[in-house]
């Protein structure tokens, strides 16, 4: 399959513009934002989109596009975070378990049956409230998560793998099973957990705005998209603005990394890399 | 009628801007036998699904092919599909996935007549036991022991295959196109299988496409040969002219009996037994399955053995075993007379090396030749680094006959026949003295895999090395080995001196084997 025209499909495309708008965001919001989003001026507060405030104002005259920016650092944050611990606990013990076979193997998959019998925006939330609210908490909640997920694409594949010829010849070569898990099966596992982790990473935006809209992600000032969305509700028959934007910015960051997912997926495919 | 049944004019297809197939011509007439041949990768599958328009998701396909004088890449879908199974009918390798599971055999011949000439169910289930019965399945009726109520899963691969077959043919096709159809047989089943088709073919007066990587088979069976190579037919032609201009393929094999040694065996396996646990029946599991049942065998140093035996004989499981990977439930394997299994010593491992059968799975597609190569490195005392690593691995490159460059590519870019060298060339790096081949050349096409075997003849007199051949094609072991084993449902029935047991079988089975293998034409 010759390179580029794999990645050339609508969803990828557009997957790709969305989530580059994203880390845009976050990268501009260290740099400059429109107004400061620690700047209460009442004297203007709640005003509608205009071509000073393009968002318009929140009840404490703070301007709702700059806080989107500044808000996305948030999500980046959390969801990043999330998805390296998922990905970090998880994709080892796949291995451990696909390599191991037997006690191993029963041990990580009805673990991970047992996290994932229990409902995870339900369990994130008692977490945070027995740990207290805070990014950090809804950071570890996501994550524990995330691990099942991992842990079971990469067991499921490294099975797989674990049946090919070129396995048997590393066998024959000497190598133990960390040591051929670490050489071979790891590396033929990485465009399918790249895959998983962008999709992981818009389960965790998602998550994060939940776990803020409840307030139980990350505190005030620091501005979130969740919480936003809180503030606006009792707002919402005459700012409606405020909730749009902010509900806006999770939907769209949430389906560009979605559909990057699966454009990669797609463009990944291993089906597509063999004979010819 | 005159002029051919079907005719393919510059047939090509490409995905994603590279060519599959350029410019593929040749010519069926009805009643006729054309061989399609060539190695895995060089476009016959892909042929076939061109012909039939169902190429692979995002392909294009040019061309033209024109059936019974009407051009196929032209027609409406609809038309299309009356085309496919009414008058071509196809004919796959893997008769299980072909095969719906969740329906009777019955039910699925049936069907067949049911969409292409909608007939109600009585009729169309006894015109299925009328066809399975032609496909030689025995009495039509339908009672409680009849063929057409079981399901795929209840019959041998044999007579799956019979009931492809009875599909493909049901409507009485114009032209029969059989995908490498006895390639996942045994060889006695195989020899069944291919006088039915053949049979069937010419009653209907079907012209039959016979897609296959076996010069053998085709030998026996095709009027006319088209060999691909690389997406594009390189020759046509009759078969017995085809056949000679290509040569002996084994030319220069076992021109010498070479004399049995006395030295005490290397590589040596006594009472070896390894069981598999059954499948389990309701609550209780039934006896274990024994895979290998009792197998004695012994390798002489610089000995060339052959294990001969079809599918599911317990050949592979054999070669585990001896390749110290899996421990045997009973039984051991000796190195040089020490212990070897699962705890072998790096230095015992580096002794006893292996080359599989598939050229296109037994490499990590994202290494380069010259890690894959260096893989086994490690085993030896004072392994090479560095550069004297890449000196190393190319020497072993240029050992199999291969260019320095390849050290520096990826196993994707080579041909199926280069990829066994590269997988020879692992095996030896090590400098081994027993090299086990599972099945090493029963994936290549027949002229390069008398090419792979002169070379493996060639290493083991230069290098002294011991070979077991693992394999069903008796052919090969015929063309290579000093020694042979017959082995059936785990055990050894025969074994004896090549010669002696190809000119006298003892065993009924070995008898069996060799009738049913094809005999390519010997000049």
């Amino acid at each position: 399959m010759s390179g580029a025209a794999r990645f050339r499909s609508p969803g990828l495309l557009i997957g790709l513009a969305l989530t580059g708008l994203f880390l845009t965001a976050v990268a501009l919001s260290f740099a400059w934002t429109p107004y400061d989003v620690g700047q209460v001026d009442v004297g203007r507060r709640l005003l509608a989109p205009s071509w000073t405030h393009p968002f318009g104002t929140d009840h404490f005259g703070r301007d709702v596009l700059s806080m989107i920016i500044v808000g996305a650092r948030n999500s980046l944050l959390v969801a990043t975070v999330a998805v390296a611990i998922g990905l970090g606990l998880g994709a080892p013990l796949g291995l451990w378990a696909a390599a191991r076979g037997g006690l191993a193997d029963e041990l990580v998959m009805r673990g991970s049956d047992l996290v994932f019998a229990l409902p995870a925006l339900l369990l994130a939330i008692l977490f945070t409230a027995v740990l207290g609210p805070g990014a950090v908490n809804a950071i570890i909640a996501i994550g524990v998560f995330n691990t099942p997920v991992f842990a079971r694409v990469t067991r499921g594949a490294a099975l797989s793998l674990w049946t090919r010829d070129f396995v048997l010849a590393a066998r024959v070569a000497g190598k133990g099973r960390w040591a051929i898990s670490v050489t071979h099966i790891a590396p033929n596992l990485a465009g399918l957990l790249i895959v998983q982790a962008t999709i992981q990473f818009a389960v965790g935006v998602l998550a994060e705005a939940g776990l803020s809209y409840v307030g139980l992600g990350a505190q005030p000032p620091t501005p979130s998209w969740g919480r936003m969305l809180n503030d606006a509700q009792t707002m919402i028959g005459f700012a409606p603005w405020l909730a749009i934007f902010p509900g806006m910015a999770i939907a769209l960051t949430v389906l560009g990394l979605n559909l990057l997912g699966d454009g990669l997926r797609d463009a990944l495919d291993p089906r597509l890399e063999r004979r010819g | 009628m005159t002029g051919p049944l079907l005719k393919v004019e510059r047939l090509g297809l490409s995905v994603g801007g590279r060519a599959l197939l350029n410019g593929v011509s040749f010519e069926v007439a009805a009643g006729e036998v054309l061989g399609l041949v060539g190695e895995s990768g060089s476009g016959k599958s892909l042929t076939a699904l061109s012909i039939l328009r169902l190429p692979p998701a995002g392909a294009t396909v040019s061309g033209r092919v024109v059936l019974g004088g009407r051009d196929l890449m032209s027609l409406a879908e609809a038309d299309m599909r009356q085309v496919r199974g009414g008058e071509i009918g196809l004919i796959f390798q893997e008769p299980m996935t072909a095969l719906n599971p969740v329906m009777t055999v019955g039910a699925q011949v049936a069907e067949v007549f049911r969409l292409h000439r909608g007939l109600g169910r009585r009729e169309a289930w006894t015109q299925a036991a009328a066809a399975l019965a032609r496909a030689g399945f025995g009495k039509g009726q339908i009672s409680a022991e009849s063929p057409l109520l079981r399901y795929p899963h209840e019959l041998s691969g044999g007579q799956r295959q019979r009931v492809v077959i009875a599909i493909a043919t049901a409507l009485k096709p114009r032209l029969i196109i059989a995908d490498e159809p006895t390639t996942a047989l045994d060889v006695t089943t195989q020899a069944r299988i291919l006088t039915l088709l053949k049979t069937l073919a010419r009653e209907d007066g079907a012209g039959l496409v016979l897609i296959t990587h076996d010069l053998a088979v085709v030998a026996t069976m095709a009027d006319r040969v088209a060999v691909m190579r690389g997406g594009e037919v390189v020759q046509t032609g009759p078969t017995g002219r085809v056949l000679a201009g290509m040569g002996d393929p084994y030319a220069g094999l076992s021109a010498t009996p070479r004399p049995a040694s006395d030295a005490s065996p290397v590589l040596e396996a006594r009472g070896l037994v390894r069981a598999y646990p059954a499948a389990r029946r309701g609550w209780r599991r039934s006896e274990p399955v024994r895979a290998v049942d009792g197998v004695d065998l012994a390798l002489k140093p610089g000995e060339r053995l052959g294990l001969v035996g079809e599918s599911g004989s317990g050949k592979s499981t054999l070669l585990r075993a001896l390749l110290g990977l899996d421990a045997p439930q009973a039984g051991e394997v000796r190195l040089d007379g020490a212990v070897f299994g699962e705890r072998a010593s790096r230095r015992q491992r580096a002794a006893v090396q292996a080359v599989f059968q598939d050229p296109f799975g037994s490499f990590d597609p994202r290494w380069r030749v010259e890690d894959l190569v260096a893989e086994p490195l490690p085993l030896m005392d004072d392994p090479p680094r560095g550069a004297a690593r890449r000196t190393r691995v190319l020497e072993t490159l240029a050992q199999v006959g291969l260019p320095p460059e390849a050290a520096d590519r990826y196993p994707h870019q080579f041909s199926g026949g280069q990829r066994q060298r590269i997988a020879i060339a692992r095996a030896l790096i090590t400098r081994p003295r027993v090299v086990l081949l599972d099945e090493a050349v029963s994936a290549l096409d027949t002229p390069v895999r008398g090419e792979i075997l002169r070379l493996l003849a060639r290493l083991s007199d230069e290098l002294g090395l011991a070979y077991l051949f693992v394999t069903h094609d008796l052919t090969v072991a015929r063309a290579v080995t000093d020694r042979v084993m017959v082995m059936k449902a785990g055990r050894i029935v025969e074994e004896g001196p090549t010669a002696e047991v190809f000119a006298a079988p003892k065993h009924p089975y070995t008898a069996e084997l060799i009738a049913a293998t094809p005999q390519m034409p010997r000049q």
